[in-house]
C-alpha cells in the first residue's frame, strides 16, 4: 500500500514509468453530468459550477504533481482521452487551459490522438470549433439509440434531433474522427428498432462505432428496476441476434471489427483504448481514474472532495495500489489482448504457455471451439467472441 | 492433593436438554469453589473447542475436579462432569453417568421439561443414580417455577418438595445446590486396598504423550510407575503420569478409589483406549471387569470427497487424526465414478456429521464435497445373502433383491399443544405411526411416533422447527429394522448416471422426491456452454426431467481502464469458484448440488 500523504510513493511509481520509452496514454476523468443515465455506474456528480472550478484546479495540481514525480517530460504521450462523466460540461476555455498545461509539462507527440467524450445536447457549433482549436482531434458521442422512446427509458438525456445536429455540426466544424456509442438489449428495444438505430448511425458515416450490450451494473436505476421486476433483460437469443445483426451491418458498410465491441473505418481504431487491451501503460487523472504503469496498478479515490483535499496537500490521491508479478501482468495483458479481434501474437502467448496450466487449457479451449490460431496469433473464434469472459476465467 | 477419603468425594454429572444452562452452572460452581478466579473466568469455560465456543453448545463431556467447603464443616472433593445436551451426543451422557453416583438434572424455568430432559433423566434412572432436579434461569421474567415444578413431578416422577431454584447466570442458589449434592448424593463405595478397577470413560490424543485416558477409579489406587493392564485386550502399559483437571490439567501423586482423573501410559493405538474398558493392576488383576457400555454405533452415513482428488491422502490423514479423539465416527475408503476417491463416513447423527465436516474444512483446510446423508439399509438377496447398504449406489439391481429393511426410530416430540395438528401431519407425511399422545400440562403435549430413520435424516428437524416456530424439542432412539418397500433413484446429467446422487426412498415417496430433486438441481447447476439435461430414473425408467438451457453469452461489453481491475478481481473469484466445481463428464457441478436432496422444499 502506498501512503498517500508523503511523496515517497513516487519512488515505486517512478521506477516503473521509466522501464522503456514506450508511449504513455493519458486519461482524464471529468466526473460531472447533468443527470445520471439509468444504466450508468461511473463515478460522477450532478453538475455544480463551484465544484467544477474546484475540480479543474485540483486536476491541474495533479498534472503538475505527476510531472514532477514521474519526470514525464521525457515520456512520449501518444494519446489523451477526456472521459467521464461529461467532459463537454467544462467550458472550452477550461479545456484548453488543461490541454495547454499538459502540452507544456508533458511530452505530447505531435501526431497524438486527443479524444473528448461529448454529450450531443451540450455542444454548439462554436463550442465544437473551440474544441478543435484546443487541440482535440477526435470526438466521441454517447448516443446509445436513435429511438426517442428508448432514449427516454435511458434517462432522457438525448433526443434524436439533438443527436443529428451535434454530429453534423461536428463534421462541419472539421472533426474527421468521430465515434458513436450505441447499445443493444435496451428496455423496449426490438430487432426492428435496433435495425433502424443502426441504419441511422451508419447514415452519418462515423469513423468509429462502439457497440455495447446493455449491462446491468449494481447501483444503477436499471438494477433497481430489475430487482423490482419492472424490467427483464432480453433473453440471450435476442441479444445474440442483435449483436450478429449489428456486426453484419457494420462490416458490410466497410467497418473493421477490431475489438469485441468496437468497429472502425480502416486506420481509425482508437489508439488510446488499444493501450488498455495491448498491455500499454496509461496514467489516469481525476477522481476514480485508474492507472497502469508497467507492473503497477492503482486508482484514484472515487470522491471529489477527498481528491481535491489530497491534491491540495501535495499528495497523490491513490487507492488500491498493487504491484503485479511479471507472470500475472503477462496473463492480464494476454487475456485483455484476446479482446482484440486479431488476437495476441503467439510469441507472447508462448512465454507463459511453456511452463504453466496453459499447456493444457489453451488446447482445450481450441478444442471447444472458443480459441483458434491464425496468422501467428491466438484469437477468439467467432463463437468465442460471445464467451470472452469464459475464456478469461479459464486462463486466469 | 487427593487425601480426602472416599466418603468425602462426590461424583456427579450435570445433565439437561440443550441450552438449559449446564455449562453455565459448571462455570459458577468452579468459580464459587475457587477452581477458577473471576479473572480467568469466561462463559462456558469447559467448552474449550473452537466449534463449541462458536456454536455455544457442548459437544464433548468435560470432567473437572474442585473442592467444596460444606456447612457441615467438611471439605468435599467434587468431580463434576458437564455433558452435552444434543441428542447426537447422548452417548457422551451415558458414559459420563457410568462414572458417577449422582446427577444434577437441570430444567430451564422458561422452557420446562423437554425431549432430552426426559431422555437424560431416564438414562440416570437406568444407571441407578441419585437425581437432583434443579430449576434454572429463574432470573428471567418468563420463568414459570410452579408449572415447571409440576412438570418435573408429573412427567419424571421426581419428588419436588423443596425445589432447588437457581440462576446459573447470576450464581443465585448455586450454594444450595452444592449442599444438596454433598447431602443427597452418596459417596463412592469401593476401597483403596482392593485390586485396581478403573473405568475408561473418555480418551483423546496428545501429540506429546499419546493417549490421555479419563478414568473413574472404582477400587484400588493408580499411580505412576505401576504396570496396568487393559482387560479387553490384555495389553499392559506402564503409567507415566496421573492427575486431575482443575480445570487445568494438574499432575497428582495418585488416583484413589472413588476419584476421577486422567492417566497417561504411553498408549499409542486407538484400540488400546477403548471407552468402557476396565483398567486393572497387571500384577494383582481384579477378577471381573466393569460392565462398560454398548459402543456408540453410527446411524447416519455420507460420502466425503475432496474437491481436488490430489488431496485424498490428506483427507485420509485428517480423518485418522479426528478419529483419535472421536471413536464414535467411522470411515472407510470408497470410490465414486463421479467424485473419485473418497470415504464413506458414519456419524451418530446429523449434527455430528456437520461438526466433523466443519472441522475437516476448518482445521485441516480441506475443500469437501459431501453426499446426502443416508442410513444403513438391509438387503436380503435372492441368493440368500444379507447385505448392509451404507451407500445407495451400491444397492444391487432390483431383480436380485428378495426383500429390504430399513432402520426405525422412536421419536419423542414435546411442544405447545397449539402445534399438535402440524406435528401429527408432519409425522404422518414422514410415514410415522403414532404410539402415544399425552398432555404434560394443560398446554404442552408429548407425542411418540415410530418413524423410519431415513425420514428423519431428510430434513425432518428443520421442518419440525418451522412448523412449530422453533418450540418443539425432539429426541429419538433406534428401535430396530422393519421390512419396507424401498427403491433406488438415480440421477443422470446429460444421460450419465451420477452415482454420488443416487438415493433410496420408499416407493410411495419416490415420484415426489424425484421431481423435487430434479427441480432443485436445475436451480443449482449453473448454465454451461451447452444444454444440461437432468433426469431422475428408477432403473431404466425416467420419472422426472428438467433442462438447464445453454449459456448464450458471457462477455464484458465495456472493458477500459476503469473496468480492468474490477474484472481482474471478478475473474479471480470465478476461477476460485470453478476450482470448487466438480467436472462430471463435461458438466460442471457445484458442491452444493450434491446435497440438493436435503434442500428440496416441501412447503
Ligand atoms: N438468563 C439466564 N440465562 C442463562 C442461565 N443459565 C444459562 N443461561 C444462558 O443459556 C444459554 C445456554 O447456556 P449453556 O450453559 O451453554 O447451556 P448448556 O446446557 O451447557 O447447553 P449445551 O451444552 O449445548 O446442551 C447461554 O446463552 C447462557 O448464557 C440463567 O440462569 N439465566
Ligand atoms: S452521460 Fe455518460 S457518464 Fe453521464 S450519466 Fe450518462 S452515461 Fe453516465
Ligand atoms: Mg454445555
Amino acid at each position: 500500500m502506498v501512503p498517500t500523504h508523503t511523496l515517497n510513493p513516487s519512488h515505486s511509481i517512478y521506477q516503473i514509468a521509466h522501464p522503456s520509452d514506450s508511449p504513455l496514454g493519458l486519461y482524464l476523468h471529468v466526473p460531472f453530468c447533468l443527470a445520471r443515465c439509468h444504466f450508468c455506474s461511473f463515478y460522477l456528480q450532478v453538475y455544480r459550477t463551484e465544484n467544477v472550478q474546484k475540480y479543474v484546479m485540483a486536476l491541474e495540481g495533479e498534472i503538475q504533481l505527476y510531472a514532477d514525480l514521474l519526470q514525464l517530460q521525457a515520456t512520449p504521450i501518444a494519446t489523451i482521452y477526456f472521459g467521464g462523466g461529461t467532459p463537454t460540461i467544462l467550458t472550452a476555455d477550461q479545456l484548453s487551459r488543461i490541454g495547454n498545461l499538459i502540452r507544456s509539462t508533458y511530452h505530447v507527440i505531435p501526431e497524438a490522438e486527443i479524444t473528448i467524450e461529448a454529450h450531443p445536447a451540450s455542444v454548439t457549433s462554436s463550442y465544437l470549433h473551440q474544441l478543435l482549436e484546443a487541440g482535440f482531434n477526435r470526438i466521441s458521442f454517447g448516443i446509445q439509440s436513435t429511438s426517442d422512446s428508448e432514449l427516454i427509458q435511458l434517462g432522457g438525456r438525448n433526443q434524436t434531433t439533438q443527436i443529428a445536429m451535434a454530429i453534423t455540426q461536428a463534421q462541419a466544424a472539421g472533426f474527421s474522427n468521430i465515434n458513436i456509442d450505441v447499445m443493444y438489449g435496451l428496455p423496449g428495444q426490438t430487432l426492428e428498432t435496433w435495425t433502424s438505430t443502426l441504419h441511422d448511425i451508419l447514415a452519418f458515416s462515423p469513423q468509429h462505432i462502439s457497440c455495447y450490450a446493455l449491462t446491468i451494473e449494481e447501483g444503477t436505476r436499471f438494477a433497481i428496476d430489475q430487482r423490482r421486476g419492472k424490467f427483464k433483460e432480453h433473453d440471450g437469443d435476442i441479444q445474440v441476434a442483435m449483436e450478429e445483426f449489428a456486426c453484419n451491418a457494420f462490416t458490410t458498410a466497410g467497418y473493421q471489427h477490431y475489438e469485441l465491441s468496437n468497429f472502425s473505418q480502416p486506420g481509425f481504431q482508437c489508439r488510446h483504448n488499444m493501450q488498455y487491451w495491448q498491455g500499454g501503460s496509461y496514467l489516469g487523472l481525476g477522481p476514480s481514474a485508474q492507472s497502469c504503469l508497467g507492473l503497477t496498478r492503482f486508482g484514484n479515490v472515487a470522491d471529489l472532495d477527498r481528491y481535491c483535499e489530497e491534491i491540495e496537500s501535495q499528495s497523490l490521491p491513490i487507492r488500491n495500489y498493487e504491484l503485479l508479478e511479471r507472470e500475472q501482468a503477462l496473463r492480464e495483458s494476454i487475456v485483455l489482448g484476446l479482446r482484440m479481434i486479431q488476437g495476441v501474437p503467439l510469441d507472447l502467448v508462448n512465454t507463459i504457455h511453456a511452463c504453466s496450466d496453459w499447456q493444457i487449457l489453451v488446447p482445450q479451449l481450441i478444442e471447444n471451439g472458443l480459441l483458434e490460431q491464425a496468422s501467428g496469433h491466438l484469437r477468439l473464434t467467432t463463437r468465442g467472441h460471445r464467451f470472452a469472459d469464459t475464456v478469461a476465467v479459464t486462463l486466469w | 492433593m487427593s487425601q480426602t477419603s472416599p466418603p468425602h468425594i462426590r461424583n456427579f454429572s450435570i445433565i439437561a436438554h440443550i441450552d438449559h444452562g449446564k455449562s453455565t452452572l459448571a462455570d459458577r460452581i468452579l468459580e464459587m469453589t475457587g477452581a477458577i478466579t473471576q479473572r480467568e473466568s469466561r462463559a462456558q469455560i469447559l467448552d474449550d473447542m473452537d466449534l463449541e465456543r462458536e456454536r455455544g453448545i457442548t459437544i464433548k463431556a468435560h470432567a473437572v475436579t474442585t473442592h467444596f467447603q460444606s456447612q457441615d464443616g467438611l471439605t468435599y472433593q467434587l468431580n463434576l462432569i458437564d455433558t452435552p445436551g444434543h441428542v447426537d451426543f447422548t452417548y457422551e451422557v451415558s458414559r459420563s453417568l457410568a462414572a458417577c453416583e449422582g446427577a444434577l438434572l437441570l430444567v430451564d424455568a422458561t422452557q420446562g421439561v423437554e425431549a432430552q430432559t426426559i431422555a437424560n433423566a431416564y438414562l440416570a434412572i437406568a444407571n441407578d443414580l441419585t437425581i437432583i432436579p434443579v430449576i434454572n434461569k429463574i432470573d428471567l421474567a418468563s420463568a414459570d417455577l410452579e408449572g415447571v415444578t409440576h412438570q418435573i413431578e408429573e412427567v419424571l416422577g421426581l419428588e419436588m418438595d423443596n425445589p432447588l431454584c437457581v440462576s446459573a447466570k447470576e450464581g443465585k442458589g448455586v450454594n444450595a445446590v452444592l449442599e444438596a449434592v454433598v447431602r443427597d448424593i452418596p459417596g463412592p463405595s469401593g476401597s483403596p486396598p482392593s485390586p485396581l478397577k478403573a473405568l475408561i470413560f473418555d480418551s483423546w490424543f496428545d501429540s506429546y504423550q499419546g493417549a490421555i485416558v479419563l478414568v473413574r477409579i472404582f477400587d484400588g489406587v493408580l499411580e505412576p510407575g505401576m504396570k496396568i493392564q487393559l482387560m479387553s485386550t490384555q495389553r499392559t502399559f506402564e503409567v507415566s503420569e496421573v492427575g486431575i483437571f482443575t480445570p487445568k490439567r494438574t499432575k497428582t501423586q495418585q488416583l484413589r478409589s472413588g476419584e476421577v482423573g486422567y492417566v497417561c501410559a504411553g498408549m499409542k493405538d486407538v484400540a488400546d483406549t477403548k471407552i468402557g474398558d476396565t483398567i486393572t493392576d497387571a500384577s494383582h488383576p481384579t477378577a471381573t471387569a466393569l460392565p462398560g457400555y454398548r459402543e456408540a454405533k453410527p446411524l447416519v452415513f455420507c460420502g466425503l470427497y475432496s474437491t481436488d482428488n490430489a488431496e485424498f491422502e490428506n483427507l485420509r490423514d485428517s480423518l485418522e487424526k479426528l478419529r483419535l479423539n472421536d471413536t464414535s465416527f467411522v470411515y472407510e475408503p470408497e470410490t465414486s465414478l463421479a467424485l473419485g476417491f473418497g470415504f464413506r463416513c458414519g456419524f451418530l447423527g446429523l449434527l455430528h456429521m456437520e461438526i466433523i465436516r466443519e472441522r475437516l474444512q476448518r482445521e485441516y483446510h480441506l475443500d469437501l464435497i459431501s453426499t446426502a446423508p443416508t442410513v444403513i439399509y438391509r438387503v436380503l438377496t435372492t441368493k440368500g445373502d444379507l447385505l448392509e447398504i451404507e451407500n445407495p449406489a451400491t444397492l444391487p439391481d432390483a431383480s436380485s433383491i428378495a426383500k429390504m429393511e430399513e432402520p426405525y426410530i422412536r421419536v419423542t416430540i414435546i411442544a405447545p399443544d397449539r402445534f399438535t395438528g402440524n406435528i401429527l401431519q408432519l409425522c404422518q407425511e414422514r410415514r410415522g405411526t403414532q404410539q402415544s399422545l399425552q398432555y404434560l400440562d394443560p398446554t404442552r403435549i408429548m407425542v411418540v411416533y415410530e418413524l423410519p430413520l431415513n425420514e428423519l435424516v431428510m430434513d425432518f428437524y428443520d421442518r419440525l422447527k418451522s412448523r412449530t416456530q422453533g418450540y418443539a424439542s425432539l429426541d429419538y432412539e433406534l428401535i430396530g429394522y422393519k421390512e419396507s418397500d424401498l427403491v433406488k433413484l438415480d440421477l443422470l446429467l446429460n444421460g450419465e448416471s451420477i452415482d454420488a446422487l443416487s438415493f433410496i426412498a420408499h416407493r410411495e415417496k419416490i415420484q415426489q422426491r424425484a421431481r423435487q430433486l430434479a427441480e432443485k438441481m436445475k436451480t443449482l447447476i449453473p448454465k454451461q456452454m451447452f444444454e444440461v439435461i437432468i433426469q431422475a430414473a428408477i432403473g431404466n425408467r425416467i420419472i422426472a426431467r428438467e433442462t438447464v438451457s445453454a449459456l448464450k453469452k458471457n462477455v464484458t461489453a465495456k472493458c477500459y481502464g476503469g473496468d480492468i481491475s474490477r474484472k481482474r478481481k471478478l475473474w479471480e473469484k470465478q476461477k476460485e469458484g470453478k476450482k470448487r466445481m466438480k467436472q462430471i463428464g463435461r458438466v460442471e457441478v457445484p458442491q452444493e448440488a450434491f446435497l440438493a436432496l436435503l434442500k428440496v422444499s416441501e412447503e
